[in-house]
């Protein structure tokens, strides 16, 4: 049975694995996991990532320069383009990761990232609770341009059985005018989507550190008022 | 004011009340004559103040003697000094009558300036410019002397006479308040103890504009201030210093309330004057003289939660710091809470925002407007902080008791020693809410374990506490026998002495369980590769010896529960590639009942008699 674990997988992974961990046991800060979910297929091509790389920057700067929200808030970043999703970012403290860089091509599996990030989350609470942090419910912020080209059923079945629970909270935004609502209300039951206004991504993440703030500050399991949505959203 | 212009202008009436009342001394001997004479006016003075004065100078209180004396002395000055001019008799009834009579007679020919202490009298001459059937070009000016002594205008607002009135009855319940004798407490001042929330009382007052930066505010006390600086922001308002070097809450419009204001009139009746607790000083007032906050005392330092409980501020923070420190804060700040609990107040939001740390022995308790005080609750909480008879319960709807509040001293007593760790934050846990309903404690106290205490440095802080200080958690967070304060400060003394005389560790993040001298004794890792000795305790060695178990040093055993853990969260090595591991994971169905953490050192500390089934557990997943 040892042999097995010896075999088990290259060393850098374990290692990477064991800091993530170790950061876990030394910071006792309830966490606040945050899993975005990003549209990056080729009509984000050009402006609209530039802005969206750009916001996730601003988003990561703000955290980090908030004393608690930069022990609490714990980001992961799943891009979707290509045949399928991809992680850009996992979790661990934010502190030691570097802000990833989106480029945007190929097709709109969202189905697919969703559950990714749904997985992602999971097994964050997972560690959460094994090692015995406490943590807030997790947030889901999903993004896309476009409407799926993969089958969503599964996955957003998954979120709105979270979202109804109140184990998740979804943040469905729309960007441009061809971003399908409609599919995005179907992951949200309780958020209704949002069209960001233009490519206004920064006021939008801007918002977003803000809310991530004002609940770090918070309590587990009060509802916090989030900041008002200004500037971002269009009516 | 200009008093030359209001000389010039006005006939000028001063009331006793005003005569007797020392801080207008100065004005009545320095400013008015002055005026006067440059002027060549007179003061109007009803013969019946003469005769109130007169009486005055008989009474039996030497205070009002005293005043009457020095009143007599400068009326008679005024006289020789030919600056004032009697009307009226001695058969008048009273001075009010008189001076209502001759305002109303003549108040279509003069403009009238009246000067008096005499709120309700003030406010009768003052309505007589609002009598409709009587139209006049003319004007009364009603006219008090400040506690500044500046010659100042009533202010009739609604809100004015509610706070006069506000603290008019505190007081007077205060007085009525007997203490009973004792001679360490002669001069404490006890808060009477609210039975049941006072009610109804909810509904924002009017406030026409909320201060900002760098402008006015008024207050009492310190007359005009300027806001010179934000210095933090809260759920309800701003912290603000300013220009005389004091700090000032302004609220926000929605939390401008009646029972705002009460609670404060009630705090100010009570002055507390603590190093370190920043109570209420003075009303706060917006240039039309609203209610807008009040007036604290500067605190200074970082909030417990941004300096000492995430480990690398504490490091960052105070880079000397040992556990002897720790305790030492502890017991700064249950110095505070004994002196607040002594009077009756109940801090109620016991939270690691609101205590500021300069250093061990300087702390700060910030945001005492929102302490329990009497009738008025303490509208806001936090849930770690929360006794478990009251999770879930809305806190402005019930006033929260002593032993309430015990359970919030306990947890912050805890956070403080294993910085920044709840209570009740563990293994395979609900949320925090339920295992504090379920009085869910995960550490081990003797035989008894859950072995769900969190990993890392939090179960050797904890083995290295001292018994005492372990027994006093588990008995108020497991059986609700929960210490008071002062019973706290005399656990953490204790601490505080065995860490001095070398009995227990010093170390703020001890690296192991703690072992006896006499229990430690020493091993081989048999991990493969590793083979390095570490220290082990005597009977936790001869039994992994009987039972044929391999013996692990501490790294080795933290190694392999990581592996298992990773194993456990993304599957089958088959599964993982070395580059994208992260970008492929699969939800290969964690099974939730196998949990990868069966095994807790910690249970090893006192526990040796009979292996606990955690340990059976473990030992048996290696036997290969
Ligand atoms: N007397 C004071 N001196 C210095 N800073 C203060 C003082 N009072 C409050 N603060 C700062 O302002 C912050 C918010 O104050 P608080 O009273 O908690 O506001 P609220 O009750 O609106 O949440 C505090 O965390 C603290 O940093």
């Amino acid at each position: 049975m040892m042999d097995h674990f010896n075999a088990f997988r290259p060393k850098h992974d374990l290692e990477e694995f064991s800091l993530s961990r170790q950061e876990l046991f030394d910071n006792p800060t309830a966490r606040v996991p945050i899993c975005l979910v990003l549209d990056c297929s080729g009509s984000m091509w050009g402006e609209p990532i530039s802005e969206l790389n750009k916001g996730i920057q601003l988003f990561m700067k703000a955290i980090r320069q908030d004393d608690i929200a930069a022990h609490s808030a714990e980001i992961a970043v799943v891009s979707f383009g290509d045949e399928e999703p991809k992680c850009e970012l996992n979790f661990t403290s934010i502190g030691n990761q570097a802000i990833p860089f989106l480029t945007a091509s190929g097709r709109t599996p969202m189905g697919a990232a969703v559950k990714m990030g749904l997985d992602m989350l999971e097994k964050r609470k997972k560690m959460y609770s094994t090692t015995g942090v406490d943590y807030y419910q997790p947030w889901l912020v999903l993004m896309t341009d476009g409407a799926p080209t993969d089958d969503i059923t599964l996955a957003a079945e998954r979120s709105s059985e979270l979202a109804n629970a109140k184990k998740l909270t979804v943040f469905p935004i729309g960007v441009g005018s061809a971003a399908d609502l409609q599919t995005l209300a179907k992951f949200s039951p309780r958020r209704t989507p949002v069209r960001l206004k233009g490519l206004n991504f920064s006021a939008f993440f801007e918002w977003l550190s803000k809310s991530v703030i004002a609940v770090s500050q918070s309590t587990i399991g009060e509802s916090v008022k989030l900041p008002e949505a200004k500037g971002w959203g269009e009516l | 004011m200009n008093i030359q212009k209001i000389v010039a202008k006005y006939k000028i009436f001063i009331d006793t009340c005003t005569w007797m009342f020392p801080q207008a001394v100065h004005f009545l001997e320095n400013e008015l004559p002055r005026a006067l004479y440059s002027q060549r006016e007179t003061v109007k003075l009803p013969v019946r103040v003469i005769d109130e004065v007169n009486k005055h100078l008989k009474s039996e209180i030497k205070e009002t003697r005293y005043k009457a004396r020095k009143a007599a002395e400068m009326i008679k000055l005024y006289i020789r000094g030919k600056i004032l001019e009697g009307f009226g008799s001695s058969a008048d009834n009273f001075v009010d009558q008189t001076i209502l009579t001759v305002f109303t007679n003549y108040r279509t020919k003069y403009h009238l300036a009246f000067i008096t202490q005499d709120r309700k009298l003030a406010q009768d001459v003052d309505n007589l410019n609002r009598q409709k059937s009587v139209r006049s070009n003319k004007h009364i000016l009603v006219l008090t002397i400040n506690q500044f002594g500046q010659l100042s205008p009533w202010n009739f607002n609604l809100q004015e006479s509610n706070i006069q009135e506000l603290m008019k009855k505190s007081s007077h319940k205060s007085e009525n308040k007997k203490i009973p004798f004792s001679p360490s407490r002669e001069k404490m001042k006890k808060l009477p103890l609210g039975k049941k929330v006072k009610v109804g009382i909810d509904h924002p007052l009017p406030v026409l504009e909320i201060p900002q930066l760098n402008q006015l505010i008024s207050t009492r006390r310190f007359g005009p201030l300027r806001l010179i600086e934000k210095v933090g922001s809260g759920g309800e308002g701003d912290i603000y210093l300013t220009s005389n070097g004091q700090i000032c809450k302004i609220y926000k419009k929605t939390s401008i309330t009646q029972a705002k204001l009460e609670k404060l009139c009630i705090m100010l009746k009570y002055p507390i004057d603590k190093s370190g607790i920043c109570w209420p000083q003075d009303l706060v007032f917006n240039s039309r003289q609203q209610f807008v906050g009040y007036i604290m005392p500067k605190a200074v330092g970082k909030p417990l939660q941004r300096s000492i409980f995430v480990k690398p501020l504490l490091q960052k923070n105070f880079p000397y710091w040992k556990r002897s420190h720790l305790v030492q804060l502890a017991l700064a700040i249950l110095e505070k809470i004994q002196y607040l609990h002594e009077r009756n107040i109940i801090i109620g939001d016991l939270n690691p925002l609101n205590i500021l740390i300069k250093n061990e022995r300087e702390v700060f308790l910030v945001d005492t407007d929102s302490f329990q005080i009497a009738e008025y609750p303490c509208p806001v909480g936090t849930v770690n902080y929360t006794a478990p008879e009251i999770q879930g319960k809305k806190f402005g709807g019930f006033l929260r008791s002593f032993q309430h509040e015990y359970f919030a001293v306990a947890t912050l007593i805890f956070m403080i020693l294993l910085p920044g760790k709840a209570p009740f934050a563990q293994q395979d846990g609900g949320s925090p809410q339920e295992n504090i309903k379920n009085g869910n404690f995960p550490y081990p106290l003797g035989q008894n374990t859950t072995g769900k205490a969190p990993d890392g440095p939090w179960r050797f802080i904890w083995s290295h506490l001292p018994f005492k200080t372990k027994e006093a958690f588990y008995r108020s967070f497991k059986e609700q026998e929960r210490l008071n304060t002062m019973e706290w400060i005399q656990v953490l003394k204790h601490y505080e002495y065995t860490i001095s005389k070398g009995y227990l560790s010093d170390e703020l993040f001890p690296q192991g369980h703690k072992i006896p001298a006499e229990k430690r004794t020493t091993a081989i890792c048999q991990e493969p590769y590793c083979g390095k000795e570490f220290d082990i305790h005597i009977d936790r060695k001869k039994q992994m010896v009987e039972n044929g178990n391999k013996l692990i040093c501490y790294k080795c055993q933290e190694k392999i529960q990581e592996e298992k853990l990773m194993k456990n969260l993304y599957g089958t090595e088959n599964e993982i590639t070395s580059k994208d591991q992260m970008g492929s994971f699969r939800s290969n169905g964690i099974d939730p009942h196998q949990d990868p953490f069966l095994f807790d050192p910690s249970q090893m500390a006192g526990n040796t008699n009979q292996p606990s089934s955690f340990l059976q557990n473990f030992l048996n997943r290696f036997k290969s």
